[in-house]
């Protein structure tokens, strides 16, 4: 039997229902509180939708209902501090900070359940960010006693397969935070950023802070003028030498994207280079090579032909005094690579082992594809992708990499870069199927993409 | 939804009492409400608000909410 509960779930799913019925639900909860606590969540929710008004007197009930239930019955309090949170967010704020001094034994456990708030999937939380964007000094209060009552230290380390609990969700959350004050404009987050690098509680977050300060005013300064020798190289190369590590990200991206180019569209390029099972160190000593002739003096590549443990990246581009780019090699036919192991490549290898261990901020996952597959990929509807090509599965792992860039302020860059380096497909050979998706190229052999001028066409 | 679609879409030609009924319905999916009951709450405002008000006084243990 459907519960009452459920019935106000629907209604908080449905903006013209909530609207509807949130100023006399509210009116009833201002008189008199409900026994339990079930449907109470979905009924704030509901409230939340209503008007200013609505959201106001909300807001006010919310900080009374909390403050009165708090020191005597927390379990009954926590729908009321949700509510407080997404209409006030400053004010709630300000009675989480007591609240954790007055009970440190329990701070880590208040704070994984208060971030869980702004995760939340039916309680509509897009206002309360909003107001977190428009006041960088609260974020300014907020990071640091974050990460002092929820300490990475603590975190729990999770090996293969695992369950998302609450206590994940609010490090994710603790994780955006500091981006989230470097994306706001303006010298009011610029002060709060140059704060929170010397703040004594973040010292293990220092360096992100500072490269933000940096970061931040570069963003609101004008650029430096161009010496004459820079326009002169300019001119003749198209790119100026990289100075900020952010820069030289966009060389190796550009750089592998010409390579890729040269690969997947010459008509003399290396596709079909490599036969199936080509083992990684082949590919990592093919593309260090390609990186290295076409480098222009921008950067030195290094490749690492025996680390101990294997914790540093295939191949590293680096320049003095700007910084280092880390860039794992994957090399894909039937067999090697599920979605689930290159996610956990992006994750746990690039991001975690090899970028850390070269104090990197920027990575690269190069995936070469040396025989055609699929993959399976779930889509937003939740249905199974069986087919998935090499596009489909960049654009689910590039995802991921800007959900990990978001979420941890210890990186600023990664992105995942394929490339199709399968053979032509041979011109009246190829099935029907393959026929329509590489065309046969003049000269017997096919290619997928005929954007670039064939030859003797 | 079979009604729905037989009406073309159409709502507003249900009795008071069918909307009653439908609104009880859309309110009870597990997976959220029909896609017709913002139609059905445009069409019908007095009926399903009222539907609305029964929901709510659950909430305070008021009401006779299963009534379909």
């Amino acid at each position: 039997m459907p519960s009452d509960h459920h019935s106000l779930r629907a209604i908080a799913t449905l903006v013209p229902a909530a609207k509807l019925v949130a100023g006399d639900l509210l009116t009833r909860l201002e008189q008199r509180t409900p026994d339990g606590t079930a449907g109470l969540l979905d009924a704030l929710a509901i409230i939340a939708q209503g008007t200013e008004e609505d959201r106001s007197r909300l807001a006010r009930l919310s900080a009374l209902r909390t403050t009165e239930l708090w020191g005597n019955d927390l379990y009954k309090a926590w729908p009321w501090l949700q509510a407080w949170m997404s209409t006030d967010v400053a004010a709630a704020w300000t009675f989480i900070e007591r609240a954790l001094t007055t009970t440190p034994d329990d701070a880590r456990a208040v704070l994984v359940r208060v971030l869980g708030f702004w995760d939340e999937v039916h309680f509509d939380v897009t206002a309360m960010w909003s107001e977190l964007r428009r006041q960088p000094a609260l974020l300014a209060r907020i990071i640091p006693t974050v990460f002092r009552h929820l300490p990475p230290g603590d975190d729990p380390q999770h090996t293969g397969v695992y369950q998302i609990m609450a206590e994940d969700r609010a490090i994710d959350i603790r994780g955006r935070l500091p981006r989230l004050l470097e994306q706001i404009a303006g010298p009011e987050s610029h002060a709060a950023l140059k704060a929170l690098a010397m703040h004594a509680d973040l010292a293990a977050l220092r360096p992100f802070f500072q490269n933000a300060v940096r970061r931040h005013g570069e963003a609101a300064a004008e650029g430096e003028p161009w010496t004459p020798a820079q326009i002169v190289a300019f001119a003749a190369e198209h790119e100026c030498d990289p100075r900020p590590p952010g820069d030289l990200f966009r060389v190796a991206c550009n750089r592998l994207q010409a390579v890729r180019h040269d690969i997947e569209e010459r008509d003399f390029g290396d596709r079909g280079l490599f036969p199936p099972k080509t083992p990684e160190i082949t590919l990592q000593r093919y593309f260090a090579g390609r990186l290295e002739r076409e480098s222009r003096g921008r950067y030195d590549v290094t490749r690492e032909e025996e680390v101990a443990d294997h914790k540093e990246p295939d191949i590293r581009l680096r320049r003095a005094q700007v910084g280092v780019v880390s860039i794992e090699i994957k090399p894909l036919d039937p067999g090697r690579y599920s979605v689930a192991e290159m996610k956990d490549t992006l994750e746990t290898q690039l991001v975690g082992q090899y970028m850390r261990a070269v104090d990197s901020r920027h990575g690269i996952l190069l995936l070469c594809m040396i025989k055609d597959r699929k993959w399976e990929i779930e889509k937003p509807d939740g249905t199974i992708d069986r087919t998935a090509g090499l596009p489909d599965l960049l654009k689910v792992l590039n995802d991921a990499a800007a959900d990990l860039v978001a979420g941890r302020p210890d990186i600023d860059g990664l992105t995942v870069i394929g490339i199709d380096a399968t053979p032509w497909a041979k011109a009246g050979k190829a099935s029907k199927t393959k026929e329509a998706k590489a065309p046969a190229k003049p000269g017997g052999r096919a290619k997928v993409k005929t954007a670039a001028p064939t030859e003797g066409t | 939804m079979a009604v729905f679609t037989a009406l073309g879409g159409e709502l507003t030609g249900l009795s008071p009492e069918d909307a009653r009924t439908a609104a009880h319905y859309a309110l009870r999916e597990i997976n959220g409400p029909r896609d017709w009951f913002p139609v059905l709450l445009a069409a019908k405002l007095d009926v399903v608000g009222a539907v609305l008000e029964t929901k709510i006084a659950g909430l305070f243990g008021e009401g006779a909410d299963d009534a379909v």
